[in-house]
């Protein structure tokens, strides 16, 4: 498709030719398909090209990390890649997606990479012709069940997984939480948290926990009044400040962060498992600054970039490279039970679904 | 140019009507101009407020009603603000009041100093004060929760984190306005409408109920509906303090619904239609109210009160002052300042909990450095062209008799009956798509902020260009000045000192916006009070605090720099 | 200095549903000075305002030198700062971020006029109202009186051909006002421009005037000089108005009258000789007579008529003369005498006055 044409595509509205887009084998859009040279830069492979990409001097990255997550991970990027400037936006997942694809929508393209913590919002995208097929050379360190099918949209800088936490001075032990089931025990009424129905990982606890124990699982848990917020920054805050007794949805990596901290918080790893998400990262198509966009995918998803994202105590993401190391708490991801959804399809369905529900179990 | 009378009446005769001068172009057009602003989001608001079928559909697939009879279900949500929004009237109309009376009608010492102090928690900002109050009154972790349960109090004392919590920090930081304008109402009283009252024999007791309550009244009432319609609007208060409790009202039902995936935008523009209404309605009320009467006066001389003695009350009474300011300036910032150096925040100090990596953090955060920075340059040109937009207006309104000045003063405070989350939701619709690529930069907010601030702008300056007699310009035209000589040589310098008032006011009101600007920012148009806000939301409180008061900081320095450079103008001004 | 001549023709000026100026007509000769006199509310400052350009007439004609300024009729309206006018304003309008030097010098350099020639320009003007040491203050600095000299300076010194003033002295303390009523007078005819006064006080007008248009809701009462308006009002309420008049009401005793004089029998039988000035008397008529016209005597004067028995009830000292309510024909007459020999409550005297100072009133 020409230029023209495709900018009158995205103007028109996205689902009609989202669909046949996606109906559309790659060959459609392989414009951008053709394969270069990789090369190594400091010690990874980049099929970007790093004069033009230092030419171009600038990265717009949109995330879903805290602030500070965020910081640190460009910061790594910059002091890797000094010529290249970056500049963010930060919001949630939900947020995220519904700004870009509102700027895309209007004809704005103005960013470079994206990182999503949901995988619905993520093939939505592929749907629409929003990511840039391209065939990262770092790609290689990757199991397929991590790339996009077809391989070439996005790839997998991590794995996040919640369990349960609870403030030990305000819970009594023989209350103590030990398996899903107990966060609705209705001695945790007005007393537990969540993250709100902007989060991905809202929603992998939602489908998981929905396929274990069934539809009546969440309405009880509706019963609890719980809380919702927006980041696992503000719900272990509230946690170690005491004015949450329990939180529902308890990333490892934020409990690690404040334990550190010294809160007097304490984590649970349910028997059952423990829901899991990808996070996700790609190039943007039509992207302003394109080679630079690609450096900067292939350096996260390089064994460089990894280790920001499973060293950094703000992050600590679980890396799935073939060759990662540990997590600098000394365990694997092997080492714990992660329950990830086992159709993608039926996952990404459901989202509309846990949307609606979980916004009125929240109070909207 | 010899003015040759003969002359001049020569060419006075050539000047026939159906020729526009000068003034009455540019004021049509600069008008027209500044309609259009405030109009072009209203107008897209409506459009996706009526957008059934397809949500994400731009332009909309087909128009109905479906999204206004489907906000029954939010039913609550309106009763939320409603509700959040009376109380804080009643509270912010109580305390405006109550202190009006006590700094212009008694002998409390210190008046003139209080009068003054009685600015500060606007500077505070609404969400400075939500941050701290919601560290001082969380049910659980709050200060003086905590506080009261070391004295063995069972459960918590206060919780703000409930409609009566909102209401509170609403009308703390928000309600200056109604002080402001109620104590407008008592200078423009003329006292010796009390003292016939007295020297007839009533006391003075009686004398305040059957002729000062009276008198005082309608003014009171005409600020409180301004009060409450700008509480319909509030957004931050409710955020910091209202998501925690599951308590929503419209601004933030809004932000929620246009921030998720997939977002609602016509539901949540109908809902802002909705809100937009009732305040308009509200506004049409105020103006009918101040209309009526020959209470309230913007211009008028000021009257200066007789001052009661009010004995030995004076103590009890200077306590109400200083009760207050600490609840609202001291306690806030003391409370911010305290937690920004802790490491995890603890009501009763310990000794290894102090740190001052909070700050380290937030000024090693590019975020806050470049959000700083742009909310000081944005803050800077919103009240610089602001003051000569702003100027120009009021004078174009209140002081040029073209035709029409009414109409445009009536939609240029069209913004004042808008919340501001819901301009900017117009705006965001209205400017992405506009052919010029201002979307996502500095230039998007500072059209925002100009926008949203008319009414600020035209109300504080009109204040000061109607405090100047008619007669000083009509004796410059006498003397043989065209308008633009007026303007420049006896106009302009005599609103000088009026000016930097409002240049301050504007400044300050630009660097705390955050429902304009939360859904504006950019990636590299980032502000400093919705960054802020980010922070709250997804970084520790102590780190929030240490932003917070960077914030502050910042301003106060600017702000510094600023009144030396005023102060000199002034002083050049008035030789 | 210019001078032109004014020309006002069936002047209306509203202001919303209210008219305050229904159709006036006057002309001011090229160096005249008159003065528009009357209670407020008369439309003269309004009147004085549209001549200036302030106020925009609903209709009329407006000339001023013989070229139209203001005209509904072809369509003109000359813009005030361009019609060669100036103004003292009542308030004096003094600009409190310029000296005194700026302020007068304002019109010149609005001219563009070289600033050697408004340096010594505005230093002749301040000296001619004693103001030459003043001109470095700030303005905000300055007395009432001292500001009213202010304005005067601001006003004249760019030579205008007419200047307009809008009660320049009410806000002045009595004694004040009455020495600067001379050394105005003095200035008028200094500079010789053509003027047009406003004021509501009689004295004021009496003093600098070479004619007084007297005014009441919007038209126009009486036309004339000082001594016509004073002592030949035309009507009840000029007479009341400019000064203060016994109103004396009887039928018409043509039997009596001759030279020209006019001749009533009041109610009470008394008779009055007076003049009737030119007006159509008929057989009821309504005369006036000044208070400072009527002589209060103890014994019966020696004229042939308008002699009175009377007595005097009520004695009001006021200084420079002393006022009498005298009990007469059954009614009562208000008598100014100059203070003499003063006479007692209940005495009886005798009133007389002169038949030329008996004037018949319109009605």
């Amino acid at each position: 498709m020409t230029e023209r044409e495709f900018t009158a595509v995205t103007r028109r509205g996205f689902l009609k030719t989202g669909a046949l887009a996606a109906a559309a084998a790659a060959p459609v859009l392989s414009r951008a398909a053709r394969v270069s040279a990789a090369t190594r830069v400091h010690d990874f492979m980049t099929s970007a090209d790093l004069g033009k990409a230092e030419q171009e001097g600038e990265v717009v990255y949109y995330g879903h990390d805290g602030e500070a997550g965020i910081g640190v991970l460009l910061d790594a990027f910059k002091k890797d890649f000094p010529k290249i400037k970056t500049s963010y936006v930060r919001l949630q997942t939900g947020a995220l997606y519904a700004k870009i694809t509102a700027e895309r929508s209007a004809g704005r393209f103005g960013v470079d990479v994206l990182q999503l913590s949901d995988i619905s919002p993520a093939i939505d995208f592929q749907k629409k012709g929003g990511w840039e097929l391209y065939m990262s050379p770092e790609y290689a360190a990757y199991k397929p069940e991590y790339l996009s099918t077809p391989p070439g949209y996005f790839g997998v800088p991590g794995v996040g997984f919640s369990g349960i936490a609870y403030n030990r001075g305000k819970v009594k032990p023989e209350q103590a939480p030990k398996t899903w089931k107990d966060i609705n025990n209705p001695v945790f009424k007005d007393g537990v948290s969540a993250k709100l129905a902007t989060s991905g990982m809202q929603h992998a606890q939602w489908y998981i926990l929905r396929k274990m124990y069934g539809n009546d699982f969440w309405q009880e848990f509706a019963k609890q009044r719980p809380k919702g917020f927006d980041a696992r920054a503000q719900l272990f805050d509230r946690l170690s400040k005491g004015d949450d007794r329990m939180c529902a949805l308890a990333e490892y990596a934020g409990y690690t962060l404040f334990q550190e901290k010294g809160a007097d918080i304490e984590f649970v790893a349910p028997p059952e498992g423990m829901p899991a998400i990808a996070i996700y990262i790609g190039v943007v198509n039509k992207a302003p600054h394109p080679e630079a966009a690609k450096l900067f995918v292939d350096w996260a998803l390089s064994k460089r970039g990894q280790m920001v994202y499973q060293n950094q105590k703000i992050l600590l993401y679980g890396s799935v490279r073939s060759d990662a190391g540990p997590m600098p708490t000394g365990k694997r991801l092997s080492d714990f039970k992660l329950l990830f959804p086992t159709d993608w399809n039926d996952y990404v369905a459901s989202h509309p679904v846990f949307v609606k529900e979980w916004n009125s179990i929240m109070g909207l | 140019m010899e003015l040759d009378h003969g002359a001049l009446t020569r060419r006075g005769v050539e000047l026939r009507e159906g020729w526009l001068p000068g003034p009455q172009l540019v004021s049509l057009v600069v008008g027209g101009a500044a309609a259009v602003l405030v109009l072009y989001p209203i107008a897209y608001l409506i459009q996706a407020s009526l957008s059934v079928g397809d949500p994400q559909a731009r332009p909309p697939e087909a128009y109905g009603l479906d999204n206004f009879t489907g906000l029954g279900r939010y039913a609550h949500i309106f009763g939320n603000t409603l509700q959040v929004a009376a109380v804080a009237t009643v509270l912010a109309v109580v305390v405006g009041f109550t202190m009006g009376w006590i700094l212009s009608r008694t002998n409390v010492p210190g008046r003139a100093a209080f009068e003054q102090l009685m600015a500060m928690p606007y500077y505070v900002t609404p969400l400075m004060g939500a941050l701290a109050w919601a560290l001082i009154g969380a049910p659980s972790s709050g200060f003086i929760n905590q506080a009261w349960q070391a004295l063995g109090g069972k459960s918590h004392l206060i919780d703000i984190n409930t409609a009566w919590g909102i209401a509170w920090v609403m009308a703390l930081f928000e309600g200056s306005v109604a002080f402001v304008m109620i104590g407008a109402v008592m200078k423009s009283m003329d006292p010796s409408l009390e003292e016939a009252s007295q020297v007839l024999g009533a006391g003075r007791l009686r004398t305040m109920l059957r002729i000062t309550l009276p008198l005082v009244l309608p003014g009171v009432l005409g600020a409180a509906v301004f009060v409450f319609a700008e509480m319909l609007g509030s957004f931050s208060a409710a955020l910091v303090l209202g998501l925690p409790s599951r308590f929503y009202v419209v601004t933030t039902a809004m932000y929620q619904l246009v921030s998720q995936y997939p977002p609602r935008f016509p539901t949540a523009a109908a809902m802002g239609v909705s809100l937009f209404a009732v305040m308009f309605a509200m506004v049409w009320i105020y103006r009918r109210i101040v209309r009526a009467g020959t209470y309230v006066t913007i211009t008028g001389k000021a009257f200066r009160p007789r001052v009661m003695d009010v004995g030995p009350l004076r103590w009890p009474l200077l306590a109400i002052c200083v009760g207050y300011l600490t609840v609202a300036v001291i306690l806030p910032v003391l409370t911010i300042v305290y937690v920004s150096f802790q490491r995890l925040t603890m009501a009763f100090p310990r000794a290894d909990n102090f740190t001052l990596d909070n700050y380290a953090t937030a000024l090693s955060l590019d975020a806050v450095r470049s959000a700083l920075g742009n909310s000081l340059v944005l803050g800077v040109a919103t009240a610089t062209i602001g003051i000569f937009l702003m100027g120009f207006l009021s004078w174009l309104i209140y002081r040029s008799r073209i035709p029409g000045a009414g109409a445009i003063e009536y939609v240029l405070m069209f913004p004042q009956a808008v919340p501001r989350l819901v301009f900017a939701f117009g705006m965001l619709w209205a400017w992405l798509v506009f052919p010029i690529p201002i979307y996502g930069t500095l230039w998007l907010l500072l059209i925002a902020y100009l926008t949203v601030f008319l009414p600020l702008g035209l109300r504080t300056i009109s204040g000061v260009i109607l405090q100047i007699d008619k007669s000083l310009e009509e004796s410059a035209q006498m003397c043989g000045a065209s308008w633009g000589h007026r303007l420049r040589t006896v106009t302009m310098p005599l609103l000088k000192p009026g000016l930097v008032a409002a240049w301050l006011l504007l400044f300050i009101a630009s660097v705390r916006e955050l429902g304009a600007s939360i859904l504006l920012m950019g990636p590299k148009a980032k502000v400093i009070t919705p960054a802020i806000v980010e922070s709250w939301f997804s970084t520790s409180s102590e780190l929030t605090a240490a932003m917070a008061l960077l914030q502050t900081l910042a301003v106060v320095v600017a702000l510094g720099v600023l009144f030396a450079v005023a102060r000199r103008a002034v002083q050049q001004g008035g030789e | 200095m210019a001078q032109a001549s004014i020309d006002v023709r069936d002047l209306v000026v509203r202001y919303g549903d209210v008219v305050a100026v229904r159709g006036v007509s006057f002309t001011v000769g090229a160096g005249e000075h008159v003065t528009l006199l009357g209670p407020s509310g008369c439309g003269k400052t309004t009147t004085l305002r549209a001549i200036a350009g302030l106020e925009r007439p609903a209709s009329g004609e407006i000339a001023i030198g013989g070229r139209p300024v203001f005209s509904s009729r072809p369509s003109v309206n000359v813009p005030a700062e361009r019609r060669g006018l100036s103004m003292v304003f009542q308030s004096y309008a003094i600009w409190p971020h310029m000296s005194v030097f700026d302020n007068v010098a304002y019109g010149l350099r609005v001219r563009k006029r070289p600033e050697a020639e408004v340096t010594s320009r505005v230093r002749e003007a301040l000296e001619l109202v004693q103001l030459g040491d003043l001109s470095a203050r700030s303005a905000s600095r300055l007395s009432g009186g001292q500001q009213q000299r202010v304005a005067l300076a601001r006003a004249f010194v760019f030579g205008p051909s007419v200047l307009l003033f809008d009660e320049p002295l009410s806000n002045l303390d009595a004694k004040l006002r009455a020495e600067m009523r001379v050394e105005l007078k003095e200035l008028q005819r200094r500079l010789d421009i053509t003027s047009v006064y406003v004021t509501h006080d009689l004295e004021e007008a009496l003093a600098i005037s070479d004619r007084i248009v007297v005014m009441r809701d919007g038209v126009i009462e009486q036309v004339g000089d000082p001594s016509e308006i004073y002592d030949r009002p035309r009507n009840t309420f000029v007479a009341d108005f400019v000064g203060s008049a016994n109103l004396i009401r009887g039928r018409r005793r043509t039997d009596l009258e001759r030279d020209g004089q006019v001749v009533i029998e009041t109610a009470g039988g008394s008779l009055v000789h007076g003049t009737a000035v030119g007006r159509p008397a008929g057989a009821e008529a309504l005369m006036a007579v000044r208070t400072v016209r009527l002589r209060l005597e103890r014994t019966r004067p020696a004229t042939p008529v308008n002699a009175w028995a009377a007595r005097i009830r009520r004695r009001v000292f006021q200084g420079d003369f002393t006022q009498y309510h005298v009990d007469w024909d059954g009614g009562r007459l208000i008598v100014r005498s100059a203070a003499g020999e003063p006479m007692a409550e209940g005495e009886e005297v005798f009133v007389s006055a002169d038949p030329r100072h008996c004037v018949v009133l319109e009605e």
